[in-house]
């Protein structure tokens, strides 16, 4: 076996490796990818439910607490602006969804000086519903964040960082909660 | 604040948690490994039960045909071949009966969203959060408190939980002892547990088919005993 023969085998099993392993991260990448995609449609499903109980629940504590119709436009005006922020970006989205939460915050604050409303079955069950869309928004937010954090860690990461370049993958957002407001628990005041 | 322990204590009792929970572990061992563990055990435990019910067939055989030399040997791969089939058949049904016969021993019913929707949302709630599909929800007319999950895997899950429990419990409460229910889901606790809890069963059922008063096992462990005797040690 000549040397020249040597050297090429060599060269051509190098590149076999290096092919391979580009291959390997380039499917890593992409399942994270994929994984970061399916989380968001998680919390995109219970922010579309969060919509769609909103007009209700405006409507019945309308019958019951006539002089709030501050607090209520401002729930509207929230959802409004929500649903128009749904098709731009993460963290545009994210603000005006943590803006829809603090005025339904507010809103069921209210509730509590109204005891005909919160006798009002039809209340509790909006307020359940609501409730639990807002936790499964928070899970899926806390889900969804997770695999964003996994798919930037290998993207970013070297030599990981080259293949993710070349084929362009880009940057994921986290959902995160900024508003300091949204933080706080909502104060009540009488 | 008593009602609050009480729950803990039942539901939560020393003596009463699947082996793979028990104990401190160090801080790198992660739900992965326990989930691992949990599979590599259950594997173990139906290749152990096979194995002990081959042995037991063979030296069955073997005392059958004891004075007959020529015939020793063949009776015991007999003995031993037949013992595998049964154990076999048996291991395909606690594998895939395993959590029907657990939840319908405990006197569990499954409902239906309408019946309960805050227990469901909770459910449906702990589930996103672990990111697991949403288990089946059972609930056991019974005033204990007590809740338990079964299954074999994730997408073969359910919870159950008590009457007794369910009204004792706030919504944040009830999220918490849901929240525990879902990670013996996610851990695989479930699955190691409904092989424990029905090849015990079988075995008892087999060693012991009249208990000493002349009442079959299975009728005096129905009812109440029955719920305890198996579903709700795995709380």
């Amino acid at each position: 076996m000549g040397t020249g023969l040597i050297v090429g085998l060599s060269i051509a099993a190098v590149l076999v490796i290096v092919v391979l392993w580009a291959i390997a991260v380039y499917n890593g990448l992409v399942g994270k990818r994929v994984d970061c995609d399916n989380g968001w449609s998680q919390i995109d499903v219970q922010l579309k439910r969060r919509y769609d109980l909103i007009p209700n629940l405006v409507e019945t504590v309308k019958g019951y607490a006539k002089h709030e119709a501050g607090t209520l436009e401002a729930v509207i005006a929230a959802r409004s602006r929500a649903m128009g922020a749904s098709a731009g970006g993460v963290g545009e989205r994210a603000e005006a969804e943590n803006m829809l939460t603090g005025a339904l915050g507010k809103l069921f604050a209210l509730s509590e000086a109204y005891p005909d409303l919160k006798a009002n079955t039809n209340f509790l069950g909006l307020q359940e519903e609501l409730k639990t869309t807002e936790n499964k928004i928070g899970f899926a937010r806390q889900h969804y964040n997770d695999t964003v954090a996994r798919y930037e860690s290998s993207r970013q990461m070297f030599p990981a960082s080259i293949i993710a370049g070349a084929f362009s993958f880009a940057r994921r957002e986290y959902f995160e909660v900024k508003d300091g407001a949204v933080r706080e628990a909502p104060k009540v005041q009488f | 604040m008593s009602r609050q322990t009480s729950a803990t204590r039942e539901a939560e009792g020393p003596g009463q948690r699947p082996a793979a929970v028990t104990g401190a572990y160090p801080a790198s061992v992660t739900y992965l490994d326990l989930m691992a563990s949990n599979k590599r055990k259950s594997v173990a435990l139906i290749g152990f039960m096979l194995a002990l019910g081959a042995a037991i067939g063979a030296v069955i055989a073997a005392a059958v045909v004891g004075g007959q030399g020529d015939l020793l040997w063949p009776s015991v791969v007999t003995g031993a071949a037949v013992a595998l089939v049964v154990g076999g058949l048996t291991t395909l049904w606690s594998w895939f009966g395993g959590a029907a016969a657990i939840l319908a021993m405990s006197g569990a019913r499954e409902i239906r969203r309408e019946e309960d929707p805050e227990l469901f949302n909770v459910v449906e709630e702990v589930s996103i959060a672990a990111g697991l599909p949403m288990p089946r929800v059972y609930v056991m007319q019974d005033s204990a408190l007590n809740a338990f999950a079964t299954g074999r895997d994730p997408a073969h899950a359910a919870v159950a939980i008590t009457t007794g429990l369910r009204g004792a419990l706030t919504r944040d409460e009830l999220q918490g002892v849901m929240a525990h229910e879902v990670a013996h889901i996610r851990h695989y606790d479930i699955r190691l547990a409904m092989l424990m809890a029905t090849m015990a069963g079988l075995i008892a059922f087999a060693c012991d088919g009249y208990s000493a008063d002349g009442v079959p096992v299975w009728e005096a462990r129905s009812g109440r005993r029955g719920a305890r005797a198996t579903g709700a040690r795995w709380c």
